[in-house]
């Protein structure tokens, strides 16, 4: 670090100063008298205020007005006639007033001269704490950027400044030297994403001041980054505007997200495979119902043609109900293979009460076999809520399959169950309801808190966790699951789901 | 005519059952439910009931029981989704006909309620004779029933007479007016009604 300094050696003490200035002021009579002895003429006016103005320089304001006021009564005994005696001829006045006011001006130009280097001083110390300052500023703000893993970038649209973080360009693995441009920056940017990133400027010129997106990004290595980008429209004082943009590295966080979601969604299929092998007896009767039917109207249908005369109205009859059976049993086919199906989760716009039928007729058999009077109440006219039909229907077949066996044991009283289906108003406005009530063992308080919890049951046979992967799949929509017991027996078990702003497609 | 009761809850199977019994000239009536079938008024005539095992409310197991202890006696035949060995053993124990797995084939369903038909007439017709057997020996007077009883028991007319206190003439008159009001051609023909009345001669009311 460099300081600018005034002198090269520090404020002299008092006396040494005031020493030097009677010192200075005789050795310039000295040696104007020596001069003078030698050849006649001598600079003495020069002479002495060559002292003063070195005492100025070197001990300040109280030495000089020492140095000039015996400058003046040197002058005034060696150089005004007559000399040797204070006495004074009138014509050398205005010699010796000018003498005085020479040197006094001197003093004062000296005294300024210094007081303006001191402020320069001062200054400069500041300017270079300041620097410290922001030095630590800007280390700290690298050491921060490096931690978070958060570059940042500015850029000014209007001149096409871009400036960049330590972190961000190692972030980026930019090349500063080459100076890149806005269009190399978007070169890097996934070809998929770069269409968003055009409409994010878009925006933004259209004044939107914040911006948040991810974006992939193509690192060196040929991989691919997931970058996360915050940016901010700021107007600077010189009337400029600027992008202010953090860059944050997400790959690591979006891919462990990617597996935790793969495997939710392996779950959540196992456990709807789980689901069809616990009823596998009431779907092998839905499938071999119709196909018993459709033999038989075959048999049948045969018989008919062979009878003399054959009854081919009869026989015509039997095809086309062998036909319809035979739709059916593929419908029933094909609503398993649909639960079954490992199939991406695709959201829009869907009917709950078209789920709620569909998992009835699903249960149809289910609800027969274990004696269940099912009512169910369905708002006509209820809008779609945005969901994954499968894992929908999931949660729906869940929650009554769970009311059904919480009514096993029940013989005192009919097993009512009833689907209910409403949208809210007042706090959970702009929300559909399913509620499933049963009238059976119930819940207990210590039960209710822990009833989503992975793995607790209160079954024997049961693996917990059914009710726990319905409230991930009801929390992936955006919803809400909870239970309540009834005020007679048994227990609600209730799912608010955000409706759509669309209309079903 | 013989008449075919299907109670399934499944229309698909019922129809279909309706066709293939119409297919050989069978009367069919359809029921979709234990109860529906219980508060129809089944017609005069040899029938038997095709019954699914698992029904809407009611199994058809505890359905077979109800009409026992109800004293409707029909030949039933059942059908289950999937075989069932203890099911089956406990229908076929109640005494049914048959037990058929869905899908059957025809014939196998077609014989089952051929034979629940000819057990159905044979019920029938047993019933008819008992019934037959039954007015007759209302009409005998008190002393004639008395006469029956003894002789048929073994007993000689003179036994009869002792037991009775009346004279052997008497006692003759008698067995011959209960022979004739019987319709028994012998008195081994006697002896048969007797046993299928459930006629237990009266104790000898003198030791």
């Amino acid at each position: 670090m460099s300081t600018f300094r005034l002198r090269w050696w520090p404020t002299p003490p008092a006396v040494l100063a005031y020493g030097v200035a009677i010192l200075s002021v005789t050795a310039a009579l000295a040696l104007a008298l020596l001069l003078e002895a030698w050849v006649q003429s001598a600079p003495t006016v020069s002479l002495f205020l060559c002292a003063i103005m070195f005492v100025a320089w070197y001990g300040g304001l109280g030495p000089s007005v020492l140095a000039v006021v015996l400058a003046t009564v040197y002058f005034t005994l060696f150089m005004v006639e007559p000399t040797g005696a204070v006495a004074v001829d009138g014509h050398d006045v205005p010699r010796i007033v000018l003498f005085i006011l020479t040197t006094v001006f001197v003093i004062l130009l000296s005294a300024a001269q210094q007081r303006n280097a001191q402020e320069l001083v001062r200054v400069n110390k500041a300017l270079l704490a300041e620097v410290a300052q922001r030095r630590r500023v800007e280390a700290y703000l690298d050491e921060a950027q490096a931690l978070s893993r958060t570059g940042s970038f500015g850029w000014t649209p209007a001149s096409n400044d871009l400036f960049f973080s330590k972190e961000c360009q190692r972030l980026l693995e930019l090349d500063l030297d080459q100076r890149p441009s806005f269009d190399d920056i978007l070169a890097r940017v996934h070809a998929d994403d770069r269409p968003m990133v055009h409409a994010v400027r878009e925006r933004s010129d259209a004044g939107q001041p914040d911006h948040d997106y991810e974006i992939r990004w193509r690192a060196l290595a040929g991989t691919t980054k997931i970058l996360h980008v915050r940016a901010h429209r700021v107007r600077l004082q010189s009337g400029e505007e600027e992008l202010v943009v953090a860059v944050m590295d997400v790959t690591a966080a979006r891919r462990a997200q990617e597996a935790l979601h793969a495997t939710e969604v392996a779950l959540t299929h196992a456990a709807r495979v789980a689901t069809l092998g616990e009823m596998s007896a009431s779907i092998a009767h839905e499938v071999n119902q119709p196909l018993a039917a459709i033999v038989t109207n075959g048999a049948a249908g045969a018989r008919w043609l062979d009878r003399q005369p054959p009854d081919l109205g009869e026989v015509r009859s039997a095809i086309e109900r062998m036909i319809r059976d035979a739709q059916r049993a593929s419908e029933v086919v094909q609503r398993l293979r649909a639960l079954a199906r490992k199939a991406p989760v695709e959201r829009q716009p869907i009917d709950l009460n078209e789920v709620v039928g569909d998992s009835i007729a699903f249960l149809q058999r289910e609800i027969q076999t274990r004696r269940i009077v099912l009512k169910s109440e369905l708002r006509p006219g209820l809008p779609p809520v945005v969901a994954d039909r499968i894992e929908l229907q999931q949660v729906v077949i869940n929650l009554m399959v769970n009311g059904m066996q919480a009514m096993e044991r029940v013989s005192d009283r009919p097993r009512l169950l009833l689907v209910r289906t409403s949208s809210e108003t007042g706090s959970e406005a702009g929300q559909a309801v399913l509620a499933v009530q049963d009238s059976g063992i119930g819940l207990d308080s210590a039960s209710l808190t822990r009833l989503f919890n992975p793995f607790f049951t209160t079954r024997p046979a049961g693996l917990g966790l059914g009710l726990s992967i319905c409230r991930s799949i009801v929390e992936s929509h955006g919803g809400r699951i909870w239970a309540s017991t009834n005020e007679g027996p048994g227990a609600t078990f209730q799912v608010a789901l955000p409706l759509s702003t669309e209309r079903i497609a | 005519m013989s008449r075919v009761f299907v109670v399934d809850d499944e229309v698909a199977v019922r129809e279909a059952l309706d066709s293939l019994f119409r297919s050989v000239d069978l009367k069919v009536d359809l029921f979709a439910s234990a109860a529906e079938f219980l508060q129809y008024m089944r017609p005069d005539g040899p029938s038997c009931l095709v019954l699914d095992i698992r029904l809407p409310g009611v199994s058809g197991l505890d359905f077979q029981d109800e009409l026992l202890r109800a004293g409707i006696r029909i030949p039933i035949i059942f059908m289950t989704g999937h075989g069932d060995i203890p099911m089956s053993v406990r229908a076929m124990k109640a005494g049914a006909i048959d037990f058929l797995a869905k899908p059957f084939r025809d014939q196998d369903m077609l014989d089952a309620v051929a034979a629940a038909l000819k057990r159905d007439q044979q019920m029938r017709e047993a019933e008819s004779a008992n019934r037959a057997l039954r007015e007759a020996y209302e009409r005998l007077t008190t002393r004639e029933r008395e006469v029956m009883a003894l002789v048929t028991s073994g007993l000689m007319n003179k036994q009869v007479a002792g037991e009775l206190g009346l004279s052997e003439i008497t006692i003759k008159i008698h067995r011959s007016h209960a022979m004739q009001k019987m319709k028994a051609r012998s008195l081994a023909d006697l002896v048969r009604m007797s046993e299928s009345l459930g006629l237990q001669a009266a104790k000898s009311r003198r030791p």
